[in-house]
């Protein structure tokens, strides 16, 4: 971390059970400094995408989420919604409008910014994931590489601090993968990824964290872990 | 609360007489409730409470809580808004009149007693008809209508419904969820006009809809895939227990106890 800058996201003692009992995340605690871009690593069920969710309060468990120096708590979600740019693994659900523009214009939209306003906006988040041009296109008629781009611009538009972002290269073909990871190395967000992608995790983040039964079983920077043998072994990962 | 975790909370697992006893003995026992609730003359409400005091006692077997009956039993509610018109239809003396505009609308002893009767009727089936599926599991229930010679493309079609339904649902709420963490209010212009916000619901229930059409024929495909040709095969069902035989027994003698009682 960085002097006493405020951290991006700091998580103390978080613990969440499913309504059926089930328990998703035990004790976790996570600092992630500004400008920082952290992997969350490990098996199907480890908790990764249940621990995203819980940073713009979708999920609530028990213990504290500090985002930007705001806690989370019920009233204050707006706020931090705006913060914190959620990106779901499966395009489909993120996009559900007629045309690539509506969009990524419904963030600015509902947040009531004039129309001049929210047409930049969404220009330049399509420009920035390099959609731009493809603004009538209907989302169903687009490869599974441009939705996931689409997506993102979806919450680039609302000039979030911090991305969350679940499996961001997941099914995507080697090109559409190189360029989706050069375009998240090219944001200035922080970025908080749940991947399982080992290669992507050693060339875009500087910070990662295992998760195994909902617990983190290591935290720190991303050569000496994926140096870690028989920590990676345990845990059910691979040296990428 | 996910959509489909409304769905698989219809079924409430129990170890009482009424929980075990054979799906297709509760769907026939259901079934002739429900013939005989219709087949009760208009106004013979001792005739309804018999029937009512029957189906209570089949609550009080199978310990469902009976708020919870009649909550779920309220599902027939918007259908009586129907019959509301048989108030005023029938001939007989005015009980209250209801001026609008050019009309005298004029309600009737026996318009009330019709939509009474329309009332008690639907009520009395919904309830015997939420007793049924919140005692047995969906799948018996399926493979009872199949084992009573409901036609297989019916039951195939329900069933893929169920199985599907569930799916369908956990879309809808990552569709909503995804929604929900885009749409921030900021200040008093926040939100969108009602009009725009309807318009975006009806896109999201359209591309829910475009992907569900979409999935159906992947699912043929794989269907075919192993062998299928329009044909759907079960195992076979196990017989009935005695048990079954003497509830039905019972059963039938008291609806045409009750029956015959009516008309005497």
């Amino acid at each position: 971390m960085s002097g006493s800058e405020t951290p991006a996201i700091d998580i103390r003692d978080l613990s969440f059970s499913y309504p059926d009992g089930r328990e998703a995340l035990t004790g976790i605690s996570l600092t992630v400094a500004q400008g920082e871009r952290v992997a969350l690593v490990g098996a199907n069920g480890a908790g990764k995408s249940t621990l995203l969710l819980h940073l713009n309060g979708v999920l609530k468990g028990r213990g504290e989420v500090e985002v930007m120096g705001r806690i989370l708590r019920d009233g204050k979600l707006n706020e931090v919604r705006r913060l914190v740019g959620l990106v779901f693994q499966n395009p489909d659900d993120q996009l559900f409008s007629p045309t690539v523009f509506e969009d990524v214009a419904f963030g600015p939209l509902y947040m009531g910014l004039p129309e001049a306003d929210v047409r930049q906006r969404a220009d330049r988040a399509l420009q920035q994931v390099g959609m731009d041009g493809h603004e009538s296109r209907m989302p169903h008629r687009l490869s599974l590489g441009e939705r996931k781009r689409v997506a993102l611009a979806t919450v680039l538009s609302m000039e979030p601090s911090i991305l969350a972002v679940d499996e961001p290269t997941m099914g995507l073909d080697p090109r559409a993968r190189r360029r989706l990871i050069e375009l998240l190395a090219s944001l200035p967000q922080t970025v908080i990824a749940a991947t399982h992608d080992m290669r992507l995790v050693r060339d875009l983040f500087t910070h990662m964290v295992v998760l195994d039964s909902g617990r983190i079983v290591a935290d720190g920077p991303t050569a000496e872990i994926l140096a870690d043998n028989v920590l990676l072994e345990r845990h059910g990962l691979e040296r990428p | 609360m996910s959509i489909s975790a409304l769905i698989d909370e219809r079924f409430r697992p129990g170890d009482t007489l009424i929980h075990r006893l054979d799906a297709r003995t509760k769907l026939l026992g259901t079934l002739a409730f429900v013939f005989a609730a219709t087949l009760v003359p208009a106004g013979r409400w001792d005739g309804f409470a018999l029937l009512a005091l029957l189906l209570a006692t089949a609550i009080a077997i199978s310990r469902l809580p009976l708020p919870l009956v009649i909550r779920r039993s309220a599902l027939a509610l918007p259908f009586l808004v129907v019959a509301i018109p048989l108030l005023f239809t029938k001939e007989g003396d005015t009980l209250f009149t209801i001026p609008i505009v050019f009309w005298q609308w004029h309600a009737t002893a026996a318009g009330a007693e019709a939509f009474g009767t329309v009332m008690v009727k639907s009520l009395l089936s919904v309830a015997a008809a939420v007793v049924l599926t919140t005692t047995t599991r969906p799948i018996d229930l399926l493979r009872a209508l199949r084992a009573l010679g409901v036609p297989r493309i019916i039951v195939a079609t329900v069933s893929f419904m169920y199985r599907y339904l569930a799916v369908i649902g956990e879309e809808a709420t990552r569709l909503l969820r995804a929604r929900d963490c885009r749409s921030v209010r900021v200040g008093r212009n926040s939100g969108g006009s009602l009009a725009w916000r309807s318009r975006v619901l009806g896109n999201m229930v359209g591309s829910l809809f475009l992907r569900s059409y979409e999935r159906s024929e992947r699912i043929y495909e794989a269907m075919t895939a192993r062998g299928f040709r329009g044909e759907l095969h079960s195992l076979s069902t196990p017989s009935f227990a005695a048990v079954d035989w003497s509830i039905l027994a019972s059963l039938a003698a008291i609806l045409v106890g009750v029956e015959t009682y009516v008309r005497l």
